[in-house]
């Protein structure tokens, strides 16, 4: 009867117990996160920065081959031109230029000219290639920019007596330089 | 003080060497570039004064510029001369077997054959035309 009457009290306080569990539950986990967050954890990284001195020039390709098949009566020289092709820059220095050479002589009686065009800087203008195995400027004045498709005119002129010269190339370096 | 000095000398080395290698800033780029030259000819002969008299010729005005054009193929020239009314019409002015096949010219490009080639022509067409009153075309031909 006691043992009875012991149960039906256990039995009838049960979900107060319960209660006071997950209280304690709650309390235990709450302290424990906010401990967690108090305590803190850091870590470092350094980042090195830096930009170099850039230049750097392309060319679209090759200009079309310049072959003088016709003549202008009375003219003391004949020639042909090309503009197709284009050049792109890009510099962070001052004071930049851009030079061109040839790796070879023209045949006698025969010149190679260049015009190489530029928006922000100076364009010399119209430059004899024929022996510039040593680089002539043609761009000159150039500061931190960059340039996207300016023109290169090539012109291939021939004295009225050169009768005929067989297809042959130069190689013509252009360079962005100080 | 002897090592000291090379150690100094050594680092102005190092720094004038560092100095240089960083001032050389350059890029590159190439094109190949074709060409040549072709045998080409081109002659214009703006006009000839008129023949107003038979037996007379007065000037050949543009000897100078085929005389240019023919060194780039040095060759010859051929004349010859169209009647457009024909011999019948009485109008020819210059003999056409005379002018045929004649080669006059193989000139090169200098100022003292420019003359040369305006008196040849002249010389050629008083010994060998037969001037008339009348206009008809010379035809001037550049052949290899």
């Amino acid at each position: 009867m006691t043992l009875r009457r012991g149960f039906g009290y256990l039995r009838s306080s049960l979900p107060s117990v319960r209660i006071t569990t997950s209280i304690i539950l709650l309390l235990t986990v709450a302290s424990g996160t906010a401990l967690a967050q108090s305590s803190g954890s850091s870590v470092t990284q350094s980042v090195t920065i830096e930009v170099k001195p850039i230049t750097k020039i392309v060319v679209s390709g090759n200009p079309d081959p310049l072959i003088i098949n016709d003549a202008v009566a009375g003219s003391d020289f004949t020639s042909v031109s090309d503009d197709n092709t284009k050049y792109s820059l890009t510099t962070n220095l001052d004071n930049m230029k851009i030079v061109a050479s040839i790796s070879d002589r023209m045949p006698s009686g025969t010149k190679l000219l260049v015009r190489v065009s530029s928006s922000k800087a100076e364009s010399v203008g119209e430059v004899d290639l024929s022996s510039a195995v040593s680089p002539v400027d043609v761009v000159t004045g150039i500061s931190k920019c960059s340039e996207l498709n300016q023109s290169i005119s090539y012109t291939f002129a021939a004295d009225a007596d050169v009768a005929d010269v067989q297809t042959q190339s130069r190689v013509v370096t252009l360079t962005l330089t100080n | 003080m002897k090592g000291i000095t090379t150690i100094g000398l050594t680092v102005l080395l190092f720094a004038a060497l560092g100095g240089n290698l960083r001032a050389q800033q350059s890029s590159s780029a190439v094109q190949t570039v074709t060409f040549g030259v072709s045998r080409t000819s081109q002659m214009v002969v703006q006009s000839f004064a008129s023949l107003p008299n038979e037996g007379s010729f007065t000037q050949v005005s543009d000897a100078k510029t085929f005389q240019r054009k023919l060194a780039i193929i040095p060759a010859k020239i051929t004349f010859s001369s169209e009647t457009p009314g024909g011999p019948s019409a009485g109008r020819s002015t210059l003999s056409r077997q005379a002018l045929s096949q004649t080669n006059l010219l193989a000139a090169r490009s200098d100022a003292a054959n420019s003359g040369k080639v305006q008196q040849d022509l002249r010389t050629f067409l008083q010994q060998n035309g037969t001037l008339r009153r009348g206009v008809a075309p010379l035809v001037l031909t550049i052949t290899d």
